[in-house]
């Protein structure tokens, strides 16, 4: 009970890390992402064959968090700008067919196996926490992702360009009017979401076998985490993350067989009934 | 919230009278389209006698799928649900209860319909959350079938079931042609009636016509339930077409997003749009299929991408478009 309750905290900060882009998009561009999961599952993808190839651990995921960067930017640039303003339905649809080819498009150069990295930290490869005994790697992904995660939020607060995301969070008229180049801020948002989304990847690979066509659990993950803690607030996200880990945890602990059923229902219950988070920390998209 | 009756029934005949003209027109242009369709078992071979099955069976989807994600915009990405329960309702009536093959495609709508009853306190949301939240209901009904030995397969270890002979393939091509009958004209009865209209004001905006008096959660649902039954009884009568039925075939999600694509591209909304755009994916996909199977996933996912970039309107608002030029 105590141990699935701590590691369910430790991967909780990788959740939460998934899902700050996904947040942040579904704030500021007022879209709900679907090939989300494909920055995670591509970055997991590139780190491996990165490492596979000779390349250092910390340089291959940082490599694949700017591929993945590019690649949101891109996917703005092309796809999401012609739709973000219809009807929601077009979005999903689009952004799903983006999904659909860029997994395919991976599964055809990283190939369709499930990857996972067995990564020890040299020297130590276990702490004893207590009474749990937790893999060295395991902590380094959580202050990696806390750390990437603060990263995030002090951009967001004390530079300019984070003034001007917010500012198109709370009102994209308003930031219009008084000189932000809109377009822009959503290119850097997107850019922004595929990176850190690209990271948590690169971290999950040691975590859980990772392929690309898991891509879609992804999305439906950082979902819920968003959702468990409230749009929109990085915070939030965090909460949600931590949250959602020990969900995850137990479900695939006491009911590994029907764990996805008791994860997608409680997505339906959350978003019925408080789809604002858990502690009405974000705002609701109305669309 | 009650109707008013002396107002709407005011309101009805002059909507009535200029629509009737579209209704007429709707009904000659599906007959046309199953008497062409009847004969086409004379003159094409076996292969392409079940594709069109499969086309007929796509055209019935995305029709219904319309009524609720179209005409009433309210996106359900969990529609390949019911028909998954349409397939597997029809397995467990034939195979495990022995009935005929009639009771099951009246079965498989029946469950369907009563199923869909379930999924009517999403419409408490709309827009993202309406569609993540049926779309999350979808993968937990296909994790819950896949995992509970009832519903899983006769014997302890099956995986899915399978059918025993029921009839040629020129039985299903007539049955699969007579259900898609059924389906659309059903279609533009509904549309037609208080109903459709109700849904359309419901599209246009949802708060001004429940200020006038619609009751909006009551028409949603009519209109989610007729979009629910019809899936169903096409999956009731597809299981025994296919043979084997099992999670990955009839509960994938492709299932669902055909339905989206096929009315988005030929035109949301409208009648003839799922007509037209099942006939004309149902080719694209066949095409991509025979020739380049490896990469029938990837032109699946840029024929999505494109249309939905550069064609939101769909096929009926091109033709529209080039007829007002002509005119």
């Amino acid at each position: 009970m105590l141990d699935i309750f701590f590691f369910g905290f430790l991967r909780g900060a990788v959740f939460a890390l998934a899902a700050f882009g996904f947040s942040l998009v579904l704030g500021v561009l007022g879209i709900v992402n679907l090939a989300h999961g494909v920055f995670i599952v591509l970055g997991a993808s590139v780190t491996y064959a990165l490492y596979s190839a000779g390349t250092p651990i910390v340089l291959a995921a940082l490599a694949a968090a700017a591929t993945t960067g590019l690649l949101g930017m891109l996917i703005q640039r092309l796809f999401i700008d012609r739709v973000f303003n219809m009807h929601p339905l077009m979005v999903l649809v689009q952004t799903f067919g983006v999904a659909i080819i860029v997994s395919e498009l991976a599964n055809k150069a990283f190939g369709t196996s499930e990857r996972l990295l067995r990564l020890d930290v040299p020297g130590l490869p276990y702490v004893e926490i207590g009474s749990v005994f937790v893999p060295t790697y395991e902590i380094v992904v959580f202050v990696v992702s806390l750390v990437s995660a603060g990263l995030l939020v002090a951009v967001l607060n004390y530079t300019s360009f984070g003034r001007a995301v917010r500012a198109c969070r709370d009102s994209r008229q308003s930031a219009e009017l008084v000189g932000i180049n809109v377009p822009r801020v959503f290119l850097l948002t997107m850019g922004i979401c595929g990176a850190w989304a690209g990271l948590a990847g690169a971290l999950i690979l040691g975590l859980r076998p990772t392929a690309p066509h898991m891509h879609f659990m992804w999305t439906i993950e950082a979902f819920l985490v968003v959702i468990i803690g409230g749009l929109g607030s990085m915070g939030g996200a965090l909460v949600g993350g931590f949250l959602y880990g020990v969900l995850n945890f137990a479900a695939y602990y006491y009911w590994p067989s029907t764990a996805p059923a008791v994860i997608f229902g409680a997505l339906i219950v959350m978003l019925m009934l408080r789809p604002a988070g858990l502690f009405g920390l974000g705002t609701v998209v109305r669309k | 919230m009650t109707v008013q009756p002396a107002r709407s029934r005011a309101m009805v005949p002059a909507l009535h009278g200029a629509a009737g003209h579209e209704t007429g027109r709707r009904i000659v242009v599906i007959l046309a389209f199953l008497a062409i369709a009847a004969v086409m078992p004379f003159m094409v071979d076996a292969y392409w006698q079940r594709v069109l099955i499969f086309t007929f069976v796509n055209i019935a989807l995305a029709s219904s799928w319309n009524i609720i994600g179209g005409v009433a915009g309210y996106p359900s990405f969990g529609h390949g649900a019911f028909f998954g329960i349409g397939a597997y309702t029809s397995a467990m009536l034939i195979i495990r209860a022995d009935l005929p093959f009639v009771v099951a495609i009246v079965g498989g709508g029946v469950v369907a319909g009563l199923f869909s009853l379930l999924f009517i306190p999403l419409f408490r949301q709309r827009g993202f959350y309406f569609a993540l939240s049926t779309l999350a209901a979808q993968m937990a009904v296909e994790t819950i079938v896949r995992t509970w030995s009832f519903t899983r397969g006769i014997e302890q270890w099956d995986m899915g079931w399978n059918f025993p002979d029921l009839g040629s393939l020129t039985f299903f091509y007539y049955l699969m042609l007579g259900l898609l009958g059924l389906c659309l004209l059903s279609v533009v009865a509904l549309m037609a009636s208080r109903v459709g209209y109700a849904l359309k004001a419901l599209h246009k905006d949802e708060i001004v016509a429940a200020s006038v008096g619609v009751p909006a959660t009551h028409y949603k649902s009519v209109a989610f339930v007729f979009s629910a039954i019809w899936p169903g009884v096409m999956g009731a009568a597809y299981g025994p077409f296919l043979v084997y039925i099992s999670p990955d075939n009839v509960f994938s999600m492709s299932m669902t997003l055909n339905m989206i694509l096929i009315s988005i591209f030929g035109g949301i909304g409208t009648v003839t749009g799922p007509i037209l755009g099942g006939l004309v994916l149902s080719a694209i996909d066949q095409i991509a299929w025979s020739n380049f199977l490896e990469y029938h996933h990837l032109i699946y996912g840029i024929m999505i991408v494109t249309i939905i970039s550069f064609w939101p309107g769909g096929l009926v608002s091109l033709i529209e478009k080039a007829w007002s030029k002509r005119k």
